[in-house]
């Protein structure tokens, strides 16, 4: 077991190292950064009249601080080490870099911001499996019944849901809700209330998040629950028409005992793999939740980010995702393994 | 031989006792008109393309903005059905180009989907080994990172984004899902007999990827080029709700929901008629994939359910 944790975690490591460049590339070839500046000052210029060498200068001087005097490959070296740098820079460090933007201290933002947007992701990608266990198993020891029929139909709208559209919905109902019974039960603005919260005890401070958390996961988890569902249906069915379930039924079995003991717990296994698959779905429909919903986490960073055309920023965004996801797939290995006893390692 | 025949046609009603042959484009025909929710969805993709690419000839109002001529934010109005915004635009003529626009990337998209992604994965299936291992490595690192955050990170550095550029984009990085079940089938089908067989009469693998191993994986492609349409459109309407898509004057479904979504409560037609129209065009790919499913499906028996 513990060989083979090791052995994925080294698979792992490339895959992340060639996204990282995959990542780091699509940004360089997609930004250019030095020319918006020099346009920008020769604007200014235009209006206060300093001449060409002090813009000269000044762009001189934002290549250096921002490491542009350096070519691509070079520069994604010391973005990845940090060797040579200023300090600010290298992701084995810690570092993820300048931003272009005055007072933007990118490492302070993520830092302050990784926790608003994991928890989100967490809560839709859990509920996303766990529900689409129970939907896809009903559907399919109902198969073909209404029950299937009502079920599938969900998943299809489901599937079909634009994120920002439901996610307005949603808002709109909560809202027209709050206000119809005069209360604030469902929270539609940022992940916490702002303001001072040191009056709050632990639980109204649980509370209060959990109050935040249920509009956009709700949201959130219907795009990885869709797939989940028709996954687990599929399963499960394979799982009922295969031999040994019929031996258990033929054998007189009452049938709640050939469900318990035989088909579920096989049919659930594969659902373990679906983890990265739900983590992705919901990082990605996060950035738009998170702007919906007025939430300060990553996704908010990332479009922000992208509207200042921040390279660092954006990529930045890109390998904290790219991070998340193969963490996912890792645990979905593991958990693999430890819920099939049919996996060896070797 | 005509005894046959009489017991077939008296026997209409029992599926099973069908003796005519049929070709697998009959069976599979057959099948999938029998789907009912397909046959709608397919009917009424349909009458989508004929709103989206005749309706501009036939509505009097374009998707531009008209002030003077049109009213400012009005409720729908018999002139105006679905009703008019606040930069004096028709709502009708809006969804009109916006569905227009989903659908001329959902085909792009299909097309670039079925090109490289059915030909990637038959030949990785069919080779193997280390050209196998590489190119599915390629796709995992695609796959690492959210595709909706790659596409915004690349469109944000193109000037004025058209309606092609992230129909390419889209099309030239979304084709994963098709390459990898492709992969899946002609690993199984490369080991069958007929495979064998072209490689005795010495066919060389182009031959072997076009004329033997894709045709047998049509269903498969056809069913994941329908998820990719719909994963394709809304794809860009997210990105275009963001600001990272489709740039005005030009619009798409996702810019107008994002237009309407802050005064979804005081004018919701602004609002809720974009988002239906693009929760209806996806629902009808869907269902046409799902019928697809269906109809390919060599298990399925000719009596439904």
């Amino acid at each position: 077991m513990l060989a083979y944790t090791i052995r994925r975690l080294l698979i792992a490591v490339p895959i992340l190292l060639i996204a990282s460049m995959f990542a780091f590339a699509l940004v360089e070839v997609s930004s250019d950064p030095i020319n918006t500046y020099r346009n920008q000052l020769e604007q200014n210029a235009a209006a206060d009249g300093s001449g060409t060498e002090a813009i000269d200068a000044s762009v001189e001087l934002f290549k250096e601080r921002n490491y542009y005097d350096r070519s691509i490959p070079e520069r994604y070296w010391l973005w990845l080490t940090g060797i040579g740098g200023n300090g600010d820079i290298g992701l084995l460090k810690g570092e993820f870099g300048p931003s272009l933007r005055v007072g933007y201290d990118i490492n302070d933002q993520i830092g302050k911001r990784f926790m608003i947007t994991v928890r989100l992701v967490l809560a839709a990608s859990l509920f996303a499996i766990g529900l689409a266990m129970i939907t896809g198993v009903i559907s399919a020891v109902r198969q073909y019944k209404k029950v299937d029929y009502f079920l599938t139909f969900i998943g299809f709208v489901a599937l079909s849901m634009p994120v920002f559209w439901l996610a307005q919905l949603v808002k709109n109902a909560a809202v027209s809700y709050n206000k119809a019974t005069g209360t604030d039960t469902f929270a539609t603005y940022g992940a916490v209330t702002p303001g001072d919260i040191s009056g709050y005890s632990t639980f109204e401070y649980v509370l209060d998040i959990a109050s935040h958390l249920i509009l956009p996961t709700l949201v959130l988890m219907l795009s990885g629950y869709a797939a989940a569902s028709r996954f687990q249906r599929s399963a499960m069915l394979d799982v009922l028409n295969s031999d040994y379930v019929r031996l258990a039924k033929a054998k007189g079995l009452r049938n709640r005992t050939v469900m318990r003991r035989h088909a579920l717990r096989t049919a659930l296994i594969p659902m373990a793999t679906l983890a990265p698959v739900a983590i992705l779905a919901s990082l990605g429909g996060a950035v738009i939740t998170e702007t919906i919903f007025e939430w300060q986490g990553l996704g908010r960073f990332f479009i922000d980010a992208l509207n200042n055309r921040d390279p660092f920023a954006i990529q930045s965004f890109l390998i904290v995702s790219g991070a998340l996801t193969v963490l996912g797939i890792l645990i979905s290995d593991l958990l693999y393994g430890i819920v099939d006893p049919r996996i060896r390692y070797e | 031989m005509s005894e046959t025949t009489t017991q077939t046609q008296s026997a209409e009603t029992v599926e099973g006792l069908v003796s005519k042959e049929r070709t697998q484009l009959q069976m599979v025909t057959r099948r999938f008109t029998r789907h009912r929710l397909a046959m709608g969805s397919l009917i009424l993709l349909g009458v989508l393309l004929l709103i989206a690419f005749l309706g501009p000839y036939i509505w009097k109002w374009g998707h531009g903005s008209q002030a003077g001529v049109i009213p400012i934010a009005q409720a729908p109005s018999p002139d105006h059905p679905l009703g008019t915004t606040r930069k004096a635009q028709d709502v009708l003529g809006l969804v009109i180009r916006g569905t227009q626009q989903s659908l001329k990337i959902g085909l792009v998209v299909a097309i670039l989907d079925i090109g490289i992604g059915a030909v990637w994965g038959a030949v990785a299936g069919l080779f193997r080994g280390w050209v196998d291992a590489i190119m599915m490595r390629i796709l995992d690192i695609i796959f690492v990172i959210p595709f909706l955050a790659i596409v915004a990170a690349i469109s944000v550095g193109i000037d004025s984004v058209s309606w092609l550029d992230i129909a390419l984009l889209i099309g030239l990085l979304a084709w994963g899902g098709t390459a990898r079940l492709v992969r899946g089938q002609v690993l199984s089908l490369r080991e069958q007999e007929f495979i064998e067989a072209a490689r005795a009469v010495g066919a060389s693998n182009t031959r072997i990827v076009f004329r033997h191993l894709l045709p047998n994986v049509t269903g498969v492609i056809m069913v994941s080029a329908t998820l990719a349409i719909v994963a394709a459109i809304l794809t860009e309407s997210g990105l275009s709700f963001l600001g990272f898509g489709i740039q005005a004057p030009d619009t798409s479904l996702g810019a107008q929901v994002a237009d309407g979504a802050g005064s979804s409560m005081t004018k919701p037609w602004l609002f809720y008629f974009p988002g239906l129209m693009l929760v209806t065009i996806c629902l009808t790919f869907n269902f046409i994939g799902d019928g697809l499913r269906d109809a390919f499906d060599p298990r399925q028996t000719m009596e439904r359910k």
